[in-house]
């Protein structure tokens, strides 16, 4: 098990920011952790790597509890990217090498060279999209079993988001026992990545299991439709997405799976033809 | 052909490879006692990771239709359930559709509507 | 560890270049007294102000436990303090009597840690690592100035230090609470 997050509650202040929340997180696995902004999607990843400690539960990475030796196993591509102020691209080549025992020279060059990097360059005047980059780079060349990245291609254009997509597959494909948990609302790019993804709103773990057998455990059906022996996990326009063990239906794709149950059963239509 | 799977699909990634597995059995570019390719190759081929095909490979093998030979690899372990004859009526058939200009999506229409009905 | 330390400096010197530079000009005399405030803004622009500005994250991603930031975050402040003294004694301002200048060490290394920790209290309850530890220290400043010795907080006090070990054992108890509820709640106000 690469994380595992037992019972975890949080609160800022009085506001109660994760609530019982429970993950397991296989390695080899790209896990996605989604749900809309203000979720808690950050404060878990935030928990993971330690900046924050829970009012209550356990988090425990690669079977212990964090330490730094655990850390140096660990890397992180956090929402605010590289902030270190005057600092450029060496100099943050230099302290991620100096800290990071599994350090790969050859695999932070061969990014550099790719994408051209202006190491000279003080990183807050990079664009978005190149501290993603080297943010990334950085991520891989630490050699870490388990990398975290925070919406990882919020902002970026649809070229460079391709690029991460195709980077992130093949770190987990081409290696053994590397894990990296993604935090997003993209459905349909995590969809292309992702093997295993959560569901987070307002501080719960509403379902999560791996997409394939998530597809395999729900069906969507018409609203007009007899309703199986199963649940109801939500409303998707004219049709409701039911978790069930009969063959009816078809088979719901990913996006349907999240939006049933992030919007559950309340239908909103303010806007109806009346018929006279 | 084996392609890559459609991730955006509701199907499940492993049903989509056992269908285009059964499928190639089917037209018989399959045969009985053909070894299938090393699980890591067929992963760069459907784009998924090695334990979807390694599921895909289970389910197939509970149904009888391939059959694993330990440290050497999979083995389809089948005939086509399906008579030469029908894929070739259905080469005619597809002729006859081309031959009044009849694109492939149309194609796919009129046969799902009339696999509805029969 | 070494390396994690030298990272932190660095990281440091970086990002706080330039108030370090001005604190440390005032903290070459060798004076407590003197230098006393600028102690006080410098172990408030430590991690409390990291804290404060919410400026954590880049360093918690890194290799650091909540406990080594907070450790290696005053030991560096404790290098600034010990190496401008040191300095301003050798060259500017010697030579000075030896008792006088390892007790004017020692007062500034008290009061450093004092509110470094006092900072980091405020900080970690969710509150501000400059007004309210400045509140503090007038207080500390009127407080200590009454009755000298019959004043029992004269002994303590990281001001007066009127005993310097009941003072050290007393900043000493600040700065294991601060450790204490930093390392509870995480590097967050």
């Amino acid at each position: 098990m690469s994380v595992s997050i037992k019972n975890l509650t949080k609160r800022f202040g009085s506001k109660r920011v994760l609530n019982d929340i429970s993950i397991e997180i296989k390695s080899g696995e790209i896990f996605a952790l989604i749900g809309p902004n203000g979720a808690g999607k950050t404060t878990t990843l935030r928990t993971i790597f330690g900046e924050i400690k829970p009012e209550a539960g356990e988090v425990n990475v690669f079977g212990k509890s964090l330490s730094s030796k655990v850390k140096e196993k660990m890397t992180v591509m956090p929402e605010e990217r590289l902030t270190f102020s005057r600092f450029s691209g060496e100099d943050y080549h230099d302290l991620w090498s100096k800290l990071y025992p599994g350090w790969n020279e050859k695999i932070f060059s061969s990014f550099a060279n790719h994408f051209n990097f202006n190491l000279e360059d003080k990183v807050a005047t990079y664009s978005m999209g190149m501290k993603t980059l080297l943010n990334l780079a950085l991520c891989m060349s630490a050699s870490s079993d388990l990398i975290l990245l925070d919406e990882p291609t919020q902002n970026l254009d649809p070229v460079i988001r391709s690029e991460i997509l195709k980077v992130i597959k093949n770190y987990i494909e081409d290696q053994e026992n590397k894990t990296i948990v993604i935090s997003s609302h993209e459905i349909y790019e995590l969809e292309e990545v992702a093997t295993s993804f959560a569901i987070i709103k307002e501080g719960e773990i509403l379902y999560a299991d791996t997409i394939d057998r998530s597809k395999e455990k729900h069906r969507i059906i018409n609203s007009g439709e007899k309703i199986p022996a199963g649940e109801v996990v939500g409303i998707i326009e004219n049709e409701t997405l039911i978790r069930t063990n009969e063959d009816v239906g078809r088979y719901p794709n990913f996006k349907e799976i999240v939006l049933g149950y992030l919007q559950g059963k309340k239908e909103f239509i303010p806007f109806q033809k009346r018929i006279i | 052909m084996l392609t890559s799977v459609d991730k955006h699909k509701g199907l499940p990634v492993y049903i989509q490879i056992m269908n285009m597995i059964k499928k190639e059995v089917m037209l018989g570019n399959l045969k009985d006692g053909d070894q299938l390719p090393p699980v890591r190759e067929l992963s760069k081929v459907f784009d998924v990771n090695t334990n979807t095909v390694m599921r895909a490979f289970e389910k197939l093998g509970n149904e009888g239709l391939i059959e694993a030979q330990h440290g050497v690899g999979y083995f389809i372990h089948s005939t086509s359930s399906v008579d030469p004859m029908v894929i070739e009526e259905t080469k005619k058939y597809i002729q006859d559709l081309k031959k009044k200009n009849i694109d492939l999506p149309m194609t796919k229409m009129l046969i799902e509507e009339v696999w509805k009905k029969v | 560890m070494l390396k994690r330390i030298e990272a932190f400096y660095m990281k440091e010197f970086s990002e706080k270049a330039g108030r370090l530079f001005v604190f440390s000009l005032f903290l070459l005399v060798p004076d407590f007294g003197f230098k006393t405030i600028f102690i006080f803004l410098l172990a408030t622009s430590m991690l409390a102000w990291d804290v404060q500005q919410k400026r954590t994250v880049n360093i918690m991603i890194l290799p650091y436990t909540l406990s080594e930031v907070f450790l290696i975050s005053w030991l560096f402040m404790v290098s600034i303090v010990t190496i401008t003294h040191f300095i301003g004694a050798a060259v500017p301002f010697g030579p000075l009597s030896v008792t006088y200048l390892w007790t004017a060490w020692l007062n500034s290394i008290i009061f450093a840690t004092a509110y470094y920790s006092i900072a980091m209290i405020f900080v970690t309850s969710g509150m501000d690592n400059f007004g309210m530890p400045f509140l503090v220290l007038i207080g500390d400043w009127i407080l200590s100035s009454i009755g000298s010795y019959r004043n029992f907080y004269w002994y303590i006090s990281p001001v007066s230090q009127g005993n310097i070990f009941a003072a050290a054992t007393f900043a000493f108890v600040l700065f294991a609470t601060a450790l204490y509820l930093f390392v509870k709640k995480g590097a967050t106000k």
